[in-house]
Parts: structure tokens; sequence; C-alpha cells
């Protein structure tokens, strides 16, 4: 919304300068995006007249004119479409300088001389660019200085409106809330009408067949009217603020629509069948041309002003082109009317249309200032086309609105904001934003005016108080009182937990869109691609993620490319699918997910430079295992044959956490990564419901531990699990406990052998152990490991 | 004596110093530390002094000796032949480990949400995929507000939304609790916005809210000031602007002064002195009513606040789209912060 400052002051002197006035503005609630100032520098420029006007040859669009400037006569260049022959304009002379601050010489311009230039309202600095040159009224003395004329400047405020408040959208409703912050005077404006004898109710009849969606429709005849520009200073100001003026009577709807907030309309009264006006819904496909030259098909929802044959016009969205106000009109019937917020708001929608007029009515204008607005748009187009305004309305109100009464405590507003107000100057406040207060007892009574449909609760009046008395005013307090709210989201506190566990193992914390779209034949196999969406930002935001996984070996690829092929990544975030119908809960989980590829360690001057495997994504599940204090944590080996390629599941208690696995250079190739990558998922919720909360410390062993180290040579095929609970089988109880310190597979040692290394530490709890004892569990061992596995001893 | 003690001092770890090899290291031993040595000599003379000043020099004496046994045990490792293992460039740096790093967003959430912890604010979680009942209709938007056009907000073909703020969190958890409820939420939320420098369809936020008896606008006010004071600095201030927003009435808009320029005026706050920080307000009473909450008992606050911005200003990362795209040269950057 385009606001004037010099609009705003006819109705309240504004006591602030046009700069202060937009941090005014600004803490009424009205965002103010940019300021334009208009304050044109008419030195050296002059009134002129085009007496010939003949395109120059070789050019698109110049024209070389003869305009007289008072005594003399000057070639003048000119590029406007507008300029010909007979036209009243506004000439720049040299010497003169335009907003841009260009200073206009004599020139040659194609071969032609130019001694000056004919001015747009943009050069002079009067409003932004319109088509063409300015195009003067007849009356305008040639040679005169244009300062006569013209010397007329103003600042204009884009501000941004918040949807609750339609009389925003309104020179009047800004000034209402600028007199109640100041607590100034206001200003009334009245236009003189002059009726004829011939009755409005004569010239159109109404019926309203759709009285929700029309609450109240009136009308007014002008007739006798001709059509001509408006007064220059009227387009001037239409032009500032956004309307492009058009004749003298739609530039008086529009005025009146940026002074009022009400949307008006105009027709030819020529094109309304029979007189007859009814405000219908449109049948079933019904096809509506509106005054832009678009042809609609019409649902029966869409409300339609009609004549006795056809539609005139979409209610309160745009007038149709079959009835609208020609250069031959001379009677005019004025619309002046209230629609329902709901139904404008549903048609603008569906039909993808949103004009200055729907806008107003979808957000609430007020329908009992219709009958003023409807007597002011009469008298302007009688001053401004004169013309015999018809007498009386035709105003078919079949559902008043009524001013909604709310109770108001004005206690409450110190209770809600924490500062004391005083009650004379909240009864003073709401009465000049409009309402009527009863304010007799401590219950008040307040009327709203129908003009602020947002007003409608006890809350509503509190933030009118607040805000008109000044947001500054609103204390800083500290409260002192306790609140114990409980402890943090379990799962968040175990995503806090995992994320320092696994940065402090060397893993990169990343971000990345939760919405995809896999590509099959590059992204690894069997990974779910989520749950679509209805209405994706783009192509490759199709899916909310199933896992994180393809979308962070994307983003591995994209390292990979930059030269950086040691990665350890790591995010936390949600997967998606498809869960229990009515509860998004069961439609995601959190989940946190791993890379791991390139070098063990990182490169240095002393460290081995073998490749990340396997086993280093194990070590980190373990470590993971350990410090989240999973229960009874089991991270379970698919058997290869089966699965295709190195992968698991972690479980923890009776649930699985997630899974793992080491995608082949195979699948990472179609990525272009010439490696294996090494990847986890884990489900945070599981993790979190699999916590041991208990720990007791163990004594330390009193007496010493026994050790020995077993080398044996056996099938490849043997997995060492199997190795180590033949060997608990046979130990007995004074086993601690067993791991592998050396393993590898090698023909020397037979086909399809391999050799296996690993110590066993033995402990008797209450007495030291002799060494015979341990030599016997050992030759046990050896002999279980012989039938069960054919194992040798080294 | 105390003169005494500070010239055998000086000549004896000097003589120390000087000795070029083990040989002349124990001859200076012998002279200063044997038994029969200077040291001792003087310790002898110890019964000789004022009673009075006795322990003081007792004292003085023990400290000598302490430092130069020190000193000979010093010398006598460097006059030692060296070990191979010494032998290395100390130039070279250490072996080297994985370094692991924080996201941005992580930092500086997890700032934002122990300041507010620290004001008693718990950390409340809920799904990013929403009914519509929790994301708009529950925090009163009204079914006609642009925020639930299908050109502002992600769908599911079921109805589903894909959360816009993380208020939802806000409904739920009253729904399942009584006053006081005194969270936070934090999160991912999304936007039918197309990616640019400064937009992406999925962004973090974090909203608070407070319900309790007495609530009031003047503590809101208090506790945004006090979390942006400890966040940008104690001189911050500041202010409401009037705004709207269904799920509040009064509503404000919280601009702070700008800390990168002190308030004097800079390209990031484009010379206003002022950054706009989020939405605010009173709890509408509508909401209480609907979570089952009395507004004639209950008043609440609520607020909320772009953690990728802060992110972006705190670190003066200028494209929103670095923060998402997992490059790890931006990500090594962080390494150096451990957050609590
Ligand atoms: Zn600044």
């Amino acid at each position: 919304m385009l606001l004037s400052y010099k609009w705003l002051s006819e109705f309240v002197t504004l006591p602030v300068s046009p700069e202060q006035l937009a941090d005014v503005l600004t803490w009424l609630g009205l965002e103010v995006e940019a300021v334009h100032t208009y304050a044109p520098n008419l030195d050296n420029v002059v009134i002129g007249e085009i007496l010939e006007c003949a395109p120059i040859e070789g050019t698109n669009h110049l024209s070389l004119t003869k305009t007289r400037v008072g005594g003399e006569t000057l070639s003048i260049v000119c590029g406007a479409p507008n300029a010909r022959a007979g036209l009243k304009v506004v000439a720049m002379l040299a010497g003169s300088k335009t907003a841009e601050g260009m200073v206009i010489k004599k020139a040659k311009l194609r071969g032609q001389e130019s001694h000056g230039m004919l001015a747009s309202e943009q050069e002079l600095g009067l409003a932004p660019s319109h088509a063409g040159i300015i195009e003067c009224p007849a009356d305008w003395e040639v040679g005169a200085p244009a300062a006569k004329y013209l010397q007329d400047s103003d600042t204009v405020y884009d501000v941004e409106i918040t949807p609750n408040r339609p009389d925003f959208l309104s020179h009047i409703g800004v000034a209402r809330d600028i007199a109640a912050k100041f607590k100034l005077p206001w200003k009334p404006k009245s236009y003189d009408l002059n009726e004829c004898v011939r009755k409005s109710t004569d010239f159109v009849r109404v019926k309203i067949s759709a009285p929700v969606a029309c609450p109240r429709y009136l009308t007014r005849g002008v007739t006798g009217v001709k059509i001509a520009p408006a007064p220059y200073e009227v387009q001037l100001r239409l032009l500032r603020c956004g309307v492009r003026p058009i004749s003298n009577v739609v530039d008086v709807t529009n005025y009146l629509m940026l002074e009022t907030g009400q949307p008006l309309h105009a027709f030819d009264a020529r094109y309304i069948a029979d007189n007859s006006i009814d405000i219908r819904f449109a049948g079933a496909g019904e096809s509506f041309v509106t005054l832009d030259e678009k042809e609609h098909k019409l649902q029966s929802h869409d409300l339609l002003i009609a004549d006795s044959k056809h539609g005139i016009a979409l209610a309160g969205i745009m007038g149709g082109l079959n009835s609208e106000i020609r250069e031959d009109t001379t009677d005019v019937v004025i619309e002046c009317a209230y629609f329902d917020p709901v139904h404008v708001r549903r048609t603008a929608k569906s039909l993808g249309m949103s004009t200055d007029s729907s806008r107003r009515f979808e957000r609430g204008c007020d329908p009992n200032q219709v009958p003023y607005v409807a007597a002011a748009t009469a008298a302007l187009i009688q001053q401004w086309g004169g013309g015999e305004v018809l007498s009386g309305v035709v105003d078919d109100y079949p559902r008043p609105i009524v001013p909604v009464e709310i109770a108001f405590r004005p206690e409450k507003t110190e209770a809600l904001i924490g500062v004391q107000y005083d009650f004379a100057e909240i009864e003073d406040t709401l009465t000049r934003l409009g309402c009527e207060v009863s304010a007799h007892s401590s219950a008040w009574t307040v009327k709203a005016p129908t003009h602020r449909p947002d007003l409608e609760r006890e809350v509503d009046l509190i933030e009118e108080i607040v805000r008109v008395q000044g947001y500054d005013q609103i204390p800083t307090s500290e409260s002192s009182k306790v609140v114990l709210t409980g402890k943090d989201d379990p799962v968040v506190r175990l995503r806090r937990q995992v994320e320092d566990i696994l940065v402090a193992q060397g893993f990169l914390q990343t971000v990345s869109l939760s919405m995809w779209n896999p590509e099959p034949r590059l992204d690894p196999p069997g990974l779910p691609a989520g749950v679509e969406v209805a209405n994706p930002v783009t192509d490759e935001m199709k899916y909310l993620q199933g896992s994180v996984l393809a979308p962070m070996l994307r983003a591995a690829a994209a390292n990979f490319e930059r030269g950086d092929r040691d990665l350890r990544l790591f995010e936390t975030t949600r997967v998606f699918r498809e869960g229990v119908a009515g509860d998004p809960r069961t439609w995601e989980k959190q989940v946190v997910a791993g890379l791991l590829v390139g070098r063990r360690y990182p490169s240095g001057w002393s460290q081995t430079k073998e490749p990340s495997d396997f086993f280093d994504l194990k070590s980190v599940l373990e470590f993971l295992a350990l410090k989240l204090s999973l229960d009874k944590p089991d991270i379970f080996c698919y058997d290869l044959d089966t699965v295709g390629f190195l992968s698991g599941q972690l479980r923890v208690g009776e649930q699985v956490a997630g899974d793992f696995g080491l995608w082949p250079r195979e699948v990472c190739a179609a990525r272009d990564i010439d490696a294996s990558v090494a990847w986890f998922e884990l489900d945070l919720s599981v993790l979190a419901a699999n916590r041991r909360s208990e720990f007791a410390f163990e004594p330390l062993p009193r007496f010493p531990i026994a050790w020995r180290d077993l080398s044996v040579v056996l099938d490849h095929s043997v997995p060492f699990a199997e190795l180590v609970s033949t060997v608990r089988g046979a130990a007995g109880n004074l086993l601690q406990s067993v791991w592998p310190f050396d393993v590898f597979v090698s023909d020397k040692l037979g086909v399809g052998k391999k050799s296996v290394a690993f110590r066993l530490e033995f402990l008797h709890p209450e007495r030291s152990l002799d060494a015979a004892e341990v030599d016997a569990a050992i030759q046990s061992i050896v002999t279980k490991l012989q039938q069960e596995h054919s194992a040798e001893l080294r | 004596m105390r003169d005494e003690i500070s010239k055998l001092r000086d000549e004896a770890a000097e003589a120390l110093r000087s000795a070029s090899d083990l040989t002349a290291l124990e001859q200076v031993s012998v002279k200063y530390l044997s038994r029969k040595g200077l040291v001792a000599g003087l310790f002898k003379q110890l019964g000789k002094v004022d009673a009075a000043e006795r322990p003081i020099i007792g004292q003085l004496l023990n400290d000598l000796k302490q430092q130069l046994e020190n000193l000979e045990a010093e010398r006598t490792l460097a006059l030692k032949p060296r070990s191979k293992e010494f032998d290395v460039d100390t130039t070279l740096p250490g072996r080297g480990t994985w370094i692991g790093s924080y996201h941005p967003l992580t930092i500086v959430m997890r700032e934002i949400t122990d300041i507010f912890g620290r004001m008693g604010f718990r950390v409340a979680d809920g799904p990013e995929i929403e009914l519509v009942k929790y994301n708009f209709d529950m925090l009163n938007t009204p079914p006609w507000h642009p925020s639930r056009d299908e050109s502002d907000t992600i769908y599911l073909p079921n109805g589903f939304v894909v959360r816009t703020e993380t208020s939802p969190v806000q409904v739920r958890t009253m729904e399942k609790q009584d006053p006081p409820v005194r969270i936070i939420s934090p999160g991912r939320v999304y936007r039918r916005d197309r990616p640019d420098a400064t937009h992406s369809p999925m962004f973090h936020q974090v909203e608070g809210l407070y319900v309790d008896k007495g609530v009031t606008m003047a503590e809101l006010k208090g506790t945004l000031l006090a979390f942006y004071k400890e966040l940008f600095g104690q001189d911050t201030k500041l202010r409401f602007r009037p705004h709207f927003f269904p799920f509040t009435e009064p509503s404000a808009e919280v601009d702070i002064t700008c800390p990168f320029c002190k308030a004097e005026g800079c390209r990031i706050c484009k010379y206003t002195t002022w950054l706009e920080m989020g939405g605010s307000g009173m709890v509408d009473p509508n909401v209480l009513q609907g979570v089952g909450y009395d507004p004639e008992i209950y008043s609440g606050f609520a607020f909320g606040l772009g953690i990728d911005r802060i992110a972006m200003l705190r670190f003066g990362i200028p494209n929103i789209r670095l923060l998402f795209d997992s490059d790890v040269r931006f990500l090594r950057q962080f390494s150096g912060f451990t957050p609590r």
C-alpha cells in the first residue's frame, strides 16, 4: 500500500515531518519498506504545445517536434509514443535538470537539432514512470512556467499491511490511527452533493439473490457525464499511489478507494440490460470476460453482478468488459457494496486473480461506510465530469452488520502487559479509534466500529491500547518465579551425546536438505525413497528422504571431486516412511547416519597409508555402543553369500537400532568414487530406549591374571565368533577374556587356510592360579578346537 | 649470612653451568654439594645465627641446596651421551588424529538452548510431518491465511503438512501437560521457498513458550533481552514493534541493536542500527482455550527466532547454501568449537 503524506494530512494535521512519519507508521504496526520523495525541480521548465510532430526516418520511435513555448517555437526531438501535434506538453529547456540529475542542453540527435526535452512525470521527479510524456490539460497557458501548475511535492510510503487490518488499506484508516496516537482532532471531509429531481430508483433496479455473499448492495446514478481526463493533480496523486489514471469516472472510483478503503465500480448504464441488476451465483461453467479481456469459466460458488441477460461484473473482483466505462459513456451506475470476505477470497483464489478490490473485500470492508462513499463518488463524478446526480440511492441491505459489543475489564491490560495503564487514557484511546465506550463500572462495554472487523475480544482491545500508546512503554521485567518443568526430551539429549561422541571420533557433522529425488542407477541399491510430497519445491525435492545415506553419498562424491578423499561425515536428522494414517509421529524417525571413506589414519609424516575398511566401521559402532551405555548391543553381520556385500544390523535389547555396511567400489563408482564407502544409519529413539541406567563398580581382582597366547591354523571359513564360543565352552569358568591379536590368510598355511592368534586371560576370584590349572584348561581348549574345527596348533 | 648464601648460589650455579663434561661436573659437585662441600659448610654456621633469624636462614639454605641439586641433575642429563630416541626433528608436527567438527548450526543451537536452559526452559521435540490441526488450526491461523496455501507450504498427498514452524510442538506439549509450561522447541522447518542466497526450503528455528498464572508481556521483553544480551553481548538493547501473528495477541516483532557495528550503522543492519530477530507476543486466548487452559486463569508468552540467520551473522557466512552443502572445506573451519 502506498500512502501519501499530503493525503493523510487532509484528515489530521500531521505533527511530524515526512521523514519522521516513517517511524510513526512503523510504531503503529505498518512496516515501511520504502519512502519515495517527490520534489520537482521546475527551473527552466515551461508549458508548451506541439505544433508539428514528424517521425525521424531511420529511427524506431523518435519524432521531431516543433513545440511552441511562449514566444518562440523550438525543434525538440521526442521519443514518447504519445507525442502528437496539438498536445500541450511540459518542455524542459536548456539548463533545466532531470530528477536523475541530467542537465538538458541543446543537442544533435540523429542529425536533428533538439532544443530541450518534452518531459514525463518521471523526468521531472513528479511521480514514478508512466507511459509517455505529460499530457497537459487544454487550459494550461503555453509559455507559463511549469511551476504554476506542477509545484507539487509529496512523500509516499510503501508500507506492508498485516492481514488483520483492512482499514489500513486506506488513507482514512491510517490517518485515524495517527490521530489517536497523537490525540489530534479529526478533520472530517465532506463532498457536496447536488442531486437532481430524477431518482436513482427510477434508473436502476436491484435484486440480491445471494444475500450471504452480498449483504449490502448500493447503487446510484449519474447522467450526462462527459468522459475526460481527471484533473491533473488527481492523476498525479493516483500515479504516486501506484494507480494508472484512466478517465475522470474511473479515476473517481480508484481515488475514493485509496481514500476510504471502499472498492467501487462504475458501469455504463447503456449496457445494463433492462436496467436491472441481480447479484447471483454464476451457473456452473458460465463464461465471463473481465475488463482485462480475460475469459473465465465460472463455478457455482462465484458471485456475479448480472443484468437480465448476463454477468456484468465479477463481484468484488473485477468489472466486465461488456459494461465498462467508454469514451462515449454518459450515464453511469455507481456500485458501492459489501461482499462477504470468504466468498470473494474463494473466487479470487480459484480464478488466480488478486485485484485492489479483491484484496480489500477479502480482508473485510466497512459495510456501514457504503452510503457515504457512494455519495462522495457521485459528487466527484459530477465535479470532474459534469452531469446530473440522480437523487437518493438504491440500497439493498438485507442483513445489516452491527458493531460487535465487547465486555472489557480495563485492569486486564495491566495484568497482561505488566505495567499500569490509566483508565481515562484507555477510554480515550479506544474512543479515538472509533469505539463506543460505556465506562460506567469496572466492566466496560465497548462497541467496536465496523471498519475494524479485527476487534472482537477483550484481548484485541488490549492490543490496541498498547499499540497506540506505544510498545516502547512496555517495561522489561525479569521474573523470579521458580519453574521446574522437567528434563529435556530424551532423544534430544541422546542426540547431543551422539554428536559429541562422533565429533570426538573425528567425524564432521553435516546438515543437508531432507528432501531429495532418487536417481536409481546412481544411488546405492536398497535405500527407501521416503514419503512423496504433494507439491515439491523443485523436482529434486520430490520426497522427504527415506534414508539420508544416498544424499550423504552424493555429498561425499562432491567432496571427492574437489580432491577431499578422506571423509568421516555424520548427520543427525530424520528419515520418513509411511506410517499410521492419522498419526504423523509414526511417519518419521530420528536417526544418526555416518559415512567413512579414505585412509584409516589422517595423512601425516608417520602414519600408515592403508584405507579404512569394514572393521574401522565396526570400531566406530563399538565405541558408540559403549559410550552410550547401550544395553546388550549386538553388532550382527549378515552372511556375505546371502547379502552380497558386507553389512549388518546393530541390535540392542530386543530391538533393531539400524543398519551398517560397506558399499563396494562398483556401487560407489556410479558416483565417481573409486573407493568402498562404509556407512551406518541408526534410529535414535531405539538407542534412547535401550540404555543401561544403572552401573555398579566391580571390585578389582585381588589375584594376578594368568595369560596364554594360542596360535592355530584352520579353515578360512570358520568364523572367529565360533572359535570363541568353542574356546569358552572348553575353558571352564576361569577364562576371563579372549581376543584376537593376529589374523592372516596365506597359501603357505595350506589352500583355504588361515592363522588366528589370540590371547586368553584366566583369573580365579579367590586365589592365585597355578600353572598346571591353566595348562590343563589350554589343553582342553586345543583338543576341542581340533575336534570341532580341525584346528592345528602352529 | 644472607649475602654469603646469595653469593654462593651465583658462584655454584655458574660453575655447574660451565662444566663442559661429566668429569668436570663431578668436580664441581664435590666442591659445592658433597658432605664436606661449601653448602654443607654454610649449614654448619647455622648454629651461630641469631635464634630469631635461624628458621629463615635455615629455609634459605634448604632452598639453595635444592636449587643446586636440581641444576646438577639437569646438567648431568644434558652431558650424558644421548639415546637415539631423542635424536629427532622437534619441528615436525604431531602424528595427527582425525579432527571432527560440529556443524555451525549445532554450535549456535547449543548456545541458544544453553542460555534458555539456564533460564529454566526445557527442550521439547515433535514431528516434522504434522497434522494441519497442530501446524495451523490450533495455532489460531485463520482458514484464509496465506501461510496455508500450497504455494507456501509443503503438503503430503494425504493432507499432512510438513511443518512450517516448530510451534506445533508447543501445542502438543500443552495438550499433554498442565501449566506451568516453560519450553523451547528447536528444529527443522520447511517452506516452499526456492533456494537462493538467503532462502532455503528447509531451515531451523527455536521457538519458546511460557504459560503460567500472571505471565506478562513485560516478562517476555525481559526474557528476550536477557537472552540476547547473553548471545550478543551485555550492551545489546531490544525493542518491540507492533505486528500481527495469529498465534499471539498482542504481537511484536523483535529488533535488537546491531552487535556488529555497536549500533553505529553498517552493511549488516543496512545502516538502521537494528536487526530484526523474529516474532513474539502473548499467546492468543484461542490457543490456550484450544488446549484446555482457561485464559481467565493462565496467560503466556511465545517467541521465535531463526537459527540459520544467526549462524550466518555470527560467522559471517554469506550464503545459506554453504550450511547445507556438506563441503568439508567449510565444515572443517568449525573444528575449533566445542559447544556445551
Ligand atoms: Zn550494524
